[in-house]
């Protein structure tokens, strides 16, 4: 039997600590994000990408197929580029036509199945799907990016450097979906497969294949090909909202082993004793990158640009911390706690940069992000013990006085336009009475008002008033998974939606977060990333890309 | 008949349940157990009766007997009477091994952590979509204009 060697690590930073929203809107990709877990798998593997077909006319409209053989089963991409006139272009949910639609699909498709997809996936939701098709997404043109590309190309020319560095993606996502929306695959067919057993992981294969699909449409429209190194910088933009946000609300188990592992890698990586010279340089040279990184990161929101040129002068002196502690015994360690003043942004990069050198200590852990079976509560017998789980798990909630208007300004509904998760003024607009349950915070406090004074079994308690349901379920959970909640309330004033939008890209892999107001972002995903004939021996190393290296 | 994935099955029985004033967590356990009842070939009749009788009825009751039966637990086994197919469902949509020990009574092993094998897909009668459809609708909220103009992404010029 073999010894399994648990590596050392310092103690976990508390879920009071790392689930707060300012905090995890703070946070940027790491090498545990699931398209780098994903990039490393397709090396792995030496995934070969074909492109069995291609009936494109010269504008640059109509059908591709892309091919991949990943764990032993064969997936195909087949993206539809559309003649979108302009005045239907827009990102949010309830639009009706994009400029392109794709399917990752369970094999090849024949005529006939290639058939039904084309006539379904330009029409999204309306549409309908079966089983074989395991995602189903669409993307909007950057316009200006890709008529000027397909321009370039057409005069014999490359791109503009400085205009392929500021856009960074020639089409944009608005929406991928999985496990079964609109009648496709539900996640259970495909959770066990090799290189999909990841959370989101079919997602991503899709976004990476999409972002190969923009560069072949743009080639094909310019009549020309792209310089390797514009190319490589060309990810998937994606225009994310609100949408995206109640997901990790509802499900508090990913949440839970998402935050674990990545505070688990940043444990870990802070008890080394002791780094080799190479990993030092290793450090210094990420940190240099990062700052390139910042450099070029602008955005046009100026709280946020404020934010990031604040980043960008702290980070100097981090990089100087950094140089001083390599050498201390427990170096990273010295370094996060010499860095503890700095602001949660800055935390957060250092967070990133800390674990990405260490790929053998940290990246056997993300098998452990997935959810395999289901929530699995710790069961409490009566109301004094959970009164007790309450005090100790939610005491940021019962605290909260929600009679207070601004404790509950806010209500988070879905629209019946395509079912849109929405967020409303409860005092100023209609549907509050049809609020969709992310009040954790007031549920927990209503539970903990409500708890008789002499106990009683919660199953009784819960016969009695069965409106604190989700509560009780929520403590129960609480106890297995603490880092499964955000100690924030989610209904207040202060609650602003991006923060949760950028926890969960950041998981993606997402940078260059842009937000556009404080409930809908754009990110670019895979920028830097190998391209499909890249998955080579370098295909892990495009931690936060730096255009022009 | 409609051929529909599990996912978009549990979620609209889910909402259904929601829509017709069922706390959140009594309507997703109600969605799991509804599911796996479908899945196993059951019929639907006891699923609309269900959601009948909210705010009362088997989906609180079940929610609290499986709060009762597991939190009351002295060892891994836990012995639960199924005289009622949908309820059996709701006990073989927990995440831990169920066995059947006579004709009316499963074990639960809580100390075995698994999935129920499930069917890739349901065959759902338009009638019975149709119907829980409007049941999950009465959770959405009516569009607006306001409401409209305060959605994510709402005035944003796109062709960038």
């Amino acid at each position: 039997m073999k010894d399994i060697v648990v590596p050392d690590q310092v103690p976990l930073r508390p879920p009071s600590q790392v689930m707060r929203l300012s905090r995890m809107g703070s946070m940027f990709p790491t090498r545990l994000s699931f398209l780098r877990s994903l990039i490393r798998r397709l090396a792995s593997e030496k995934v070969v990408v074909t492109r069995p077909v291609w009936e494109m006319c010269a504008d640059g409209f109509g059908c591709a197929v892309y091919s991949l053989e990943l764990g032993g089963h064969t997936y195909s991409l087949v993206a539809i580029s559309n003649d979108l006139p302009p005045e239907m272009r827009t990102d949010r949910v309830i639009a009706e036509a994009w400029d392109s639609a794709y399917v990752l699909y369970d094999g090849v498709p024949d005529l006939a199945e290639l058939d039904r997809i084309t006539a379904n996936a330009p029409r999204q939701e309306a549409g309908r799907y079966t089983e074989r098709d395991l995602v189903l997404s669409r993307a909007n043109k950057s316009v200006r990016l890709f008529a000027h590309v397909t321009e370039r190309l057409r005069a014999g020319l490359q791109p503009d450097a400085d205009m392929v560095r500021d856009v960074g993606y020639l089409m944009r996502t608005t929406a991928v979906y999985g496990n079964g929306k609109f009648g496709i695959a539900d996640r259970g067919l495909i959770e066990d497969r090799p290189g999909l057993e990841g959370p989101f992981a079919a997602e991503m294969l899709t976004v990476w294949l999409i972002r190969n699909f923009t560069h072949d449409l743009a080639e094909h429209v310019g009549g020309a090909q792209l310089d390797r190194d514009l190319k490589r910088h060309l990810g998937v933009g994606n225009s994310t909202g609100l949408g995206m946000a109640p997901f990790l609300v509802t499900h508090p188990v990913l949440l839970n082993n998402w935050m674990l592992v990545r505070e688990t890698a940043l444990a870990r990586v802070r008890a080394l004793t002791t780094l080799y010279p190479e990993d030092q340089q290793r450090l210094l040279d990420l940190a240099d990158r990062a700052a390139q990184h910042l450099a070029q990161w602008s955005v046009p929101d100026a709280q946020h640009q404020a934010r990031i040129e604040q980043l960008r002068l702290d980070w100097t002196l981090v990089v100087g911390i950094l140089s001083e502690k390599l050498n201390n015994p427990k170096p990273l360690n010295e370094v996060v706690k010499a860095t503890a003043r700095f602001s949660e942004d800055v935390q957060e990069l250092l967070v990133s940069l800390l674990i990405e050198p260490f790929g053998d200590l940290v990246d056997g852990l993300t098998c452990c992000m997935g959810d395999p079976v289901g929530p699995i509560p710790s069961f409490i017998v009566d109301t004094c013990a959970l009164r007790q789980v309450l005090q100790q798990h939610f005491a940021w909630a019962i605290d909260t006085d929600f009679s207070v208007s601004r404790e509950c300004r806010q209500f988070w509904y879905v629209s019946e336009a395509k079912q849109e998760p929405r967020l409303g003024q409860r005092f100023v607009e209609e549907g509050a009475d049809l609020e969709s349950p992310l009040d954790i915070a007031r549920r927990i406090g209503a539970l903990y008002h409500a708890l008789p004074a002499d106990s009683q079994l919660v199953a009784d308690f819960l016969r009695d008033a069965p409106e604190h349901g989700l509560a009780i379920e929520r403590a129960q959970l609480a106890v297995r998974y603490p880092y499964g909640e955000i100690r924030d309330n989610l209904i207040g004033a202060g609650c602003l939606p991006i923060d949760m939008l950028r926890c969960k890209l950041s998981f993606f892999g997402a940078s260059k977060f842009d937000p556009k107001s404080d409930r809908w972002t754009r990110i670019t995903l895979c920028q830097g990333a190998p391209l499909v004939d890249e998955l080579g021996k370098e295909a892990d190393d495009w931690w936060l890309p730096v255009f022009g290296t | 008949m409609t051929n529909c994935s599990l996912n978009e099955v549990e979620a609209v029985l889910t909402k259904a349940a929601r829509g017709c004033g069922a706390d959140a967590a009594q309507a997703a356990r109600f969605g799991r157990g509804a599911v796996m009842h479908l899945c196993e070939d059951g019929p639907t009749t006891p699923i609309h009766a269900a959601l009948a009788a909210l705010p009362k009825g088997v989906i609180v009751e079940y929610a609290a007997s499986i709060q009762q039966g597991l939190s009351q637990a002295t060892g891994n086994t836990v012995l639960f009477q199924t005289d009622d197919p949908l309820w059996t469902s709701y006990l073989t949509a927990l995440p831990y091994r169920l066995t059947r020990v006579s004709q009316t009574a499963h074990a639960i092993h809580l100390d075995v952590f698994e999935k129920t094998p499930k069917p890739a897909r349901l065959q759902i009668s338009s009638e019975d979509m149709a119907q829980w459809q409007s049941l999950a609708a009465k959770t959405y909220v009516p569009e607006t204009a306001q409401s409209r103009l305060a959605g994510a992404g709402a005035g944003l010029t796109d062709n960038d």
